[in-house]
């Protein structure tokens, strides 16, 4: 369906200085397929799916769609781009429109169909979409992930033969994301082609049929979800799957800066998109740290977040202890309940450097 | 809707508490007299400060004097009011346009006379030597038949000169081309207006002459400082208006022979009168109004004012807009040349003053078009430009995020305006739409710059004629503040039909 030979990208910042992003990247694309792309930041996900419906024209190389080279000069972008939808990160809705009008605007200006076929239309996607009830609401008024949603419909409207979805849920509340996760995998399960630039490894690797890990200017390693996830070739992809962010902080008595450390907990929840996590962490910590493990000062906290499993821990190490202080005998099991009730799983054991507590976030 | 009305009341009686806050300003600044000792010879000038017209032979004359200081003010109205606001001492004029009658009425007396008097003519262009050699033959045989005589002193020695007889021109019976004749002057006896008619000393001369050589006579107002310019940039043909005949003016206009010598006088307020230059006062608001509106048909300036100026404001909207359409166009095209250059030209634009434009255009690019025509040209140039830039900071501020999704659905560009950005820019502009085009209903008051009747230069007419500033001032300001208003319900109006399309 798609089929991109030999492309490059290279950026002219305004200073004159030159950035390439894209290095003769070639791949094909085939009808019914989800790809996942992702990669680190900066590694032309974004300008690669951007490439594909001539957002970002390429320095070099060729794209095909349907068997037609779509670079060519008297190539008709507007008729393309009608048979392509695009989502991006921010929306993008029309301000100044409702939801239905926001919907129907394409189909009425660019297929002239009529306004009550657009409408009755639009009304059944909506539907689909869980908005039957925004309707008449204004972009203005809706929340991050009904807003996508619409964005979403608005690209259905048109019967686009592929979709590319710019990193749809980097702008939307971790609580929100949900329902646009659900709407994606149902289309998914239709079997509508979609092309996905995400951050969320673990809804790369749910939704899609194939992988696209982008590093080194191009497609450092494409495969199923199963290969690039449990099996990768390369290291770089590996590191990549596999990564985990750590924040750690010493204890060394009760009067610690408190203050610093919720700082800099914010700042760390805000970057890997747990922000939804940050008072379940806090609460967690301040029981530990000041009833649970008082005594056992000094000691170290490392909060990690697990990118593919989405999983959050918080580990508290107590150097040199070799017996567990939750079973010690003047321990009083009743000041664990906040915590157990806050967290998903407590496990214990002696570690080299001493004895840890780890604390399993649900 | 009770709400609504008592509102409106409210805004009423403000507006009414403002005029009446400044009617009692005005009113105490008049009544400060000053103590000052009164002018009777040359003597007495000395630390006065002397007012004079801006641009005649008196400004040159009495520049150097150290015993006095010269001031210069555009019109003989602005000179008049300013002697009883008591800015100046003093109004150095020509004798002859400020006869017994009218200054008792105003409360001024002449002190002095200067000690030369001068020789009056009209000006034309060197090139135009043929015209000056008939009329010189014209007032040569006016002179002989003592006819010459008989009309000055029928204008000289006049009381009431609304009714004087003008003689009887048969206009229709000269098909020559019409002789454009430029005067600076709208005062009695030399030249001025009864409604539409053009009366006077100079006026009756000039129709006889054109008679004479069989070419009806049109007249154009001019500032006095504008007239020579005019008369050289080819938009008049003969200038009149108390012309002094001065070494300077022989070597750069042909001058006629002499109709009249003229002396100078110093001009005071006379300080037994009791009558003239007094205080509006609104117990006479029925005289003031019968003497600024009716008399003379004087409404009638006004009237023709506010066309003109309606005029000169909607056709540089729609030009204006039009226009401006089309540089937005040129300001968002990917072609880099095009939007600079639309950006040049709105960058050039809003560094000239509205009346040096007006000036360059009416003297120096488009010679031979009428004034107002000119003025429509300006005020469409400025238009055009605060339109495309203030669209094109609203579709900026739009922002590129919608653009984009448009681009992406397939819309084309201009579809991307029409549907997308356009409405939205449309609905942040139109604040500042609002005020741009009050903005152009009050900056086409300039335009008397170039010898057109708006409604400012109706007013100064009408003052002319009274000599009192109050009262046509007070008109226009309402006439004014009523077109503003008017304005933005307007554009109100035409916003809400235009976001429904």
């Amino acid at each position: 369906m798609i089929s991109i030979k030999h492309l490059s990208k290279t950026y002219i910042n305004p200073d004159g200085s030159q950035l390439e992003v894209l290095k003769d990247v070639s791949c094909e694309i085939h009808k019914g397929e989800v790809i996942g792309i992702i990669g680190p930041s900066g590694n032309g996900k974004s300008t690669l799916l951007r490439t594909i419906n001539l957002m970002t024209k390429p320095t070099s190389g060729e794209i095909f769609f349907e068997g037609e080279n779509i670079l060519a000069k008297d190539y008709p972008i507007n008729k393309l781009r009608q048979r392509m939808g695009m989502v991006f990160q921010t929306f993008n809705l029309f301000e100044h429109l409702t939801v239905l009008e926001n919907v129907t605007l394409a189909p009425m200006k660019l297929k002239g169909i009529g306004q009550a076929e657009a409408e009755k239309e639009a009304l059944a996607i909506l539907h689909k979409m869980g908005l039957d009830d925004k309707c008449n609401a204004m972009p203005s008024d809706l929340a991050g992930g009904q807003k996508q949603r619409v964005a979403i419909a608005r690209a259905l409207a048109m019967h686009p033969e592929v979709i590319l979805f710019d990193e749809p849920l980097s702008a939307i509340d971790p609580s929100m994301a949900g329902e646009v996760l659900t709407v994606i995998r149902q289309l998914a399960r239709e079997g509508v082609t979609m092309l996905i630039v995400t951050h969320k490894l673990k809804f790369a690797r749910d939704v899609s049929t194939r992988i696209f890990f982008m590093y080194d200017k191009g497609i450092y390693e494409e495969g199923t979800p199963q290969q690039i996830f449990e099996n990768p070739v390369h290291s770089a992809t590996q590191a990549f799957v596999r990564q985990i962010h750590k924040l750690k902080f010493v204890i060394e008595s009760l009067d610690f800066d408190i203050v610093e450390m919720h700082s800099q907990m914010l700042q760390f929840c805000a970057k890997y998109n747990i922000a939804g996590k940050i008072e379940t962490i806090q609460q967690i910590i301040n029981y530990m740290v000041l009833l649970v493990l008082a005594d056992y000062l000094p000691l170290t906290v490392r909060i990690s977040y697990i990118e593919l499993d989405e999983r959050t821990t918080i580990d508290f190490m107590i150097e040199g202890l070799e017996t567990s202080p939750l079973q010690a005998d003047d321990f009083d099991p009743s000041l664990l309940d906040e915590v157990r009730a806050l967290s998903k799983d407590i496990i214990e054991g002696p570690t080299k450097r001493g004895y840890r507590v780890k604390v399993v976030l649900p | 809707m009770v709400n609504r009305q008592e509102k409106k009341m409210k805004r009423l009686l403000y507006l009414l508490c403002f005029t009446l806050c400044l009617v009692s300003c005005s009113k105490k600044q008049e009544t400060q007299e000053k103590n000052v000792q009164e002018i009777r010879t040359e003597k007495d000038l000395e630390g006065k400060v002397v007012g004079t017209l801006t641009g005649t032979c008196f400004e040159i004359d009495f520049a150097g004097r150290s015993d006095f200081r010269l001031v210069r003010q555009p019109t003989l109205s602005d000179l008049i009011a300013s002697l009883h606001k008591g800015r100046i001492d003093a109004i150095l004029y020509d004798e002859v346009s400020l006869p017994d009658t009218l200054l008792h009425r105003n409360g001024i007396k002449m002190a002095f006379r200067t000690e030369t008097s001068y020789p009056c003519a009209f000006a034309c262009t060197k090139s135009n030597l043929d015209l000056v050699n008939k009329f010189n033959e014209f007032l040569a045989k006016l002179k002989s038949s003592g006819e010459l005589k008989e009309i000055t002193d029928k204008w000289m020695n006049a009381t009431d000169y609304a009714n004087v007889e003008m003689p009887d021109i048969q206009k229709d019976s000269l098909i020559g081309e019409p002789l454009i004749v430029g005067t600076s002057y709208t005062t009695a006896p030399i030249s001025f207006m009864i409604g539409d008619e053009w009366h006077g000393l100079e006026i009756e001369i000039l129709n006889r002459f054109g008679e004479y050589i069989g070419r009806p006579v049109q007249y154009r107002l001019f500032d006095f400082a504008a007239i020579v310019p005019a008369l050289q940039s080819g938009k008049i043909d003969m200038a009149g208006g108390v012309l002094f005949v001065t070494e300077e003016r022989q070597k750069m206009l042909a001058l006629t022979d002499v109709y009249y010598y003229c002396y100078g006088g110093f001009f005071v307020r006379d300080m037994s009168a009791v009558t003239g230059g007094e205080a509006p006062n609104f117990s006479d608001l029925k005289e003031s109004f019968n003497k600024h509106l009716l008399v003379e048909n004087r409404w009638v300036f006004l009237a023709r004012g506010l066309k003109v100026t309606l005029e000169i404001t909607l056709l540089s909207m729609l030009f204006g807009s039009m226009l401006g359409i089309g540089l937005l166009a040129m300001r968002r095209s990917q072609r880099s040349w095009l939007s600079k250059t639309a950006k040049a030209y709105s960058l050039i634009l809003r560094g000239i003053p509205m009346v040096v434009l007006l000036m360059i255009l009416f003297y120096i690019v488009f010679i031979g078009f009428s004034g107002i025509w000119v003025a429509v040209v300006a005020f469409t140039m400025t238009f055009a430009s605060s339109f495309a830039t203030t669209m094109d900071n609203a579709i900026q501020a739009v922002g590129d995020q919608q653009r984009e999704a448009g681009e992406a659905m397939g819309f084309s560009r201009i579809q991307i305006f029409r549907y997308i950005t356009g409405p939205q820019a449309f609905k942040r502009a139109l604040p500042r739409f609002k005020s741009e085009a009050i903005g152009l209903i009050k900056n086409t008051s300039v335009v008397g710059y170039v010898a057109i009747q708006d409604l400012t230069r109706a007013c100064d007419m009408i003052r002319a004629r009274t000599f009192e500033a109050f009262f046509p001032l007070l008109f226009i300001t309402v006439i004014y503040f009523i077109l503003a208003w008017l304005m933005g319900k307007f554009l109100d109006y035409i916003f809400k039909i235009a976001i429904k399309i």
